[in-house]
């Protein structure tokens, strides 16, 4: 059984209100049975969920948001300033670029949980200078001061392997998986040792400690892994 | 038992059970996920409507089996230094209850399943996303399906016409056909395409589409394209064409400057011979030659009949694929890192993908499944999903003596339908139309 769209001159699915070409109203038919309603095909589509909608709606306005605040305390802060200059407004900036990496960028772009620590590793370290800065007012520095290269860096990173190897082998039916992020903060891991080295001619224990324990990691890798490890590369480096 | 159980959570903690095999990216495929964004990536449905309701527990069954069948749909993509490329995977596949718009982008991150498995009332349903295969290997893979799904619910089904899900898969099924056809030393399109007209409307909430289908008598179509001396792509490419230039002809002057392109989807399996159920199809742009501002539907028509014969012949498919893949074969473009290659690829997207057409028409053509599917299922309906900057698209498929035609937009306006279905009836054939708009179970987002 069909209803009929006058306007438009053409049948329409029964489970229709409303014609969806013109969007006229359509005139019922007489009502169905319960046996005649099973036998009949229903080709109506299902009531609608817009969270997905809303989500998108959520993003734009936290993207409008951070936008407003920024150019708001910009302004603010170059107008109150008597040398027109901007002083605080970059912490604000900081702090929005946080907020993004790290909840907004869960919250919104589904970022892989291994990729997700090394890059939160990477984005603390780089915070951890940026704090060091912002106290000492300075990028020349002792040795005894360089926290951030010293101390924060190589903790960051050691965090970093220390989750990445907990979660391999948790998940450990897919640890293959874990060999480009897991290979990646290995080898970021003596950047501190060689930095540290050419600033100051000599060797912290803590970043030798990094250090270490990212070549012998990477080493183990190859070792225990060999050939899933190496089939994980040629699939990662195919051309 | 609670050892089990406790050995059962602790291999579902383990992760997924990730096969051996993996795939390079088809060269169709590989434009997919670069052009991919947070709103958008080339998704499509194919869909059996059956006789009776669906019954979901058989329908997990019949997935649960029928997915070893076609071991290049049960992979997700990853992630490489200068391409992606498809894992193999064992996920268990879980059938859903369809519950929001058609076409939903996939998470392409997700290293879930790059398809989903839905039902709804009588439909089922099944989404793909394009990395993975076309229209072709999509509707083998629903068709087995279905016969799983009958089997279990308790029919006897004949084995013609389809793949059965207990035979192995066979090494051609998963092959690159466009690298197995390419001629390095052949020629290659050349052409410079200009920029197309597009059509005018609003756009809906990012996530919405609009799906209108159409029902009509293939016969009726057939009876109109005989009286005009063309086939059925060209007569509906014809109208297709036509109601474009009507609105063409409403649009303001400045606009009406750029020429009706209307993007062709064809199967190279046509031409070229393969059994391949991964991406093997191409694309043409068939150029309407305005000759005056007030041509009349037979002159569009002989001038698309003439335009398209032109275009589909397999040496202007074979240029295309030598094209294609000389690209993906180039040196520089190989050692280009994925992130760079994702830039280009979206920028090409958007200069000379989709803004060289004004609408997309795929034509699945005729499925024929075994002869006992007409008893259980009454129709197919394939969906294309929303396009990135283009708002219309139609597929086109038919199965026992029915075509459906059906209209995916992401535009507000409905008026490209109305012309097109009212164009048909007024030519004498009934049409038959359903949608996910104006339904009794319909809740509008406004």
């Amino acid at each position: 059984m069909k209803k009929h769209c006058h306007k438009c001159n053409v049948e329409v699915d029964i489970h229709h209100n409303t014609c969806p070409l013109c969007g006229a109203y359509l005139e019922s038919v007489e009502k169905l049975t319960d046996e005649e309603e099973y036998k009949q095909i229903d080709y109506s589509y299902p009531k609608l969920n817009n969270d997905v909608v809303m989500k998108m709606l959520l993003q734009k306005i936290t993207i409008l948001i951070t936008i407003i605040s920024i150019l708001a305390c910009a302004m603010i802060n170059y107008l109150s300033n008597i040398n027109s200059e901007l002083t605080w407004v970059w912490h604000v900036i900081v702090g929005w670029i946080i907020f993004w990496v790290t909840i907004g960028r869960t919250l919104f772009f589904h970022l892989e949980f291994k990729k997700q620590i090394v890059w939160d590793s990477i984005f603390a370290s780089l915070l951890a200078f940026y704090i060091q800065f912002s106290i000492l007012g300075r990028f020349q520095l002792l040795a005894e001061e360089n926290w951030a290269l010293v101390w924060a860096t190589p903790s960051f990173l050691l965090g970093a392997m220390g989750g990445l190897a907990i979660h391999a082998i948790i998940r450990y039916k897919e640890w293959a998986r874990f060999a480009l992020p897991m290979t990646a903060v290995n080898i970021i891991s003596i950047v501190p040792l060689i930095t540290y080295y050419i600033l100051y001619k000599e060797v912290h224990f803590m970043t030798f400690i990094a250090a270490g324990v990212g070549i012998f990691t990477l080493i183990s890798m190859m070792i225990v892994g060999r050939k899933k490890y190496f089939t994980e590369y040629m699939k990662k480096f195919h051309m | 038992m609670r050892k089990k159980k406790i050995k059962d959570e602790l291999l579902k903690l383990g992760g997924d059970q990730i096969r051996e095999e993996w795939f390079k990216l088809d060269n169709a495929a590989k434009i997919y996920p670069s052009t991919n964004n947070t709103r958008w990536n080339a998704v499509y449905r194919v869909c059996a409507v059956m006789k009776d309701k669906v019954d979901r527990y058989a329908l997990q069954k019949a997935i649960d089996v029928v997915i070893h069948r076609y071991p290049s749909l049960n992979v997700t993509l990853r992630k490489g230094v200068f391409w992606y490329y498809l894992q193999g995977v064992d996920l268990t596949t879980e059938v859903a209850q369809e519950q929001f718009y058609p076409c939903q982008k996939f998470d392409i991150k997700s290293n879930k399943p790059l398809f989903r498995v839905l039902y709804s009332q009588n439909r089922i349903i099944v989404e793909f996303s394009h990395c993975l295969t076309d229209g072709f290997g999509s509707v083998n893979f629903l068709n087995t399906l279905v016969l799983k799904y009958l089997n279990i619910i308790g029919e006897e089904i004949g084995l013609d016409n389809v793949l059965h899900y207990n035979d192995s898969p066979i090494e051609e099924e998963v092959e690159d056909s466009y690298m197995r056809y390419y001629d390095a030393s052949g020629t290659r399109q050349i052409k410079k395409e200009s920029k197309a007209y597009h059509l005018p409307g609003t756009s809906e909430l990012n996530g919405v589409l609009n799906i209108i289908h159409g029902e009509v008598s293939t016969d009726d179509i057939k009876v109109l394209a005989k009286s005009k001396g063309v086939t059925i792509n060209q007569y509906v490419i014809g109208m297709i064409t036509y109601i474009c230039y009507l609105e063409k002809q409403k649009d303001q002057p400045n606009k009406r400057k750029k020429p009706i392109k209307v993007q062709f989807s064809i199967n190279l399996r046509g031409f070229m011979p393969s059994q391949t159920l991964r991406n093997f199809s191409g694309a043409t742009n068939v150029q309407l030659e305005e000759t005056s501002s007030n041509m009349t539907f037979d002159e569009v028509l002989q001038a698309i009949k003439v335009e398209s014969e032109k275009v589909l012949t397999r040496e202007n498919m074979q240029q295309f694929i030598n094209s294609n893949c000389s690209i993906e074969k180039n040196y520089m473009m190989k050692i280009v890192p994925l992130f760079l290659k994702n830039l280009g690829m979206k920028m090409a997207y958007y200069s000379v993908g989709e803004s060289l057409f004004t609408f997309a028409v795929t034509n699945i053509g005729t499925v024929n499944p075994p002869e006992k599917f007409k008893e259980h299922v009454e129709r197919y309906e394939f969906v294309l999903g929303s396009q990135k900057y283009n708002r219309n698209a139609v597929t086109i498929g038919s199965y026992n003596g029915k075509t459906v035609f059906t209209f995916s937009r992401r535009s507000k306006s409905s008026s490209f339908e109305r012309t097109f279905f009212t164009f048909l009836s007024n030519q004498g054939v009934s049409v038959v139309i359903s949608s996910n708009k104006g339904g009794n179970n319909e809740k509008t987002l406004s």
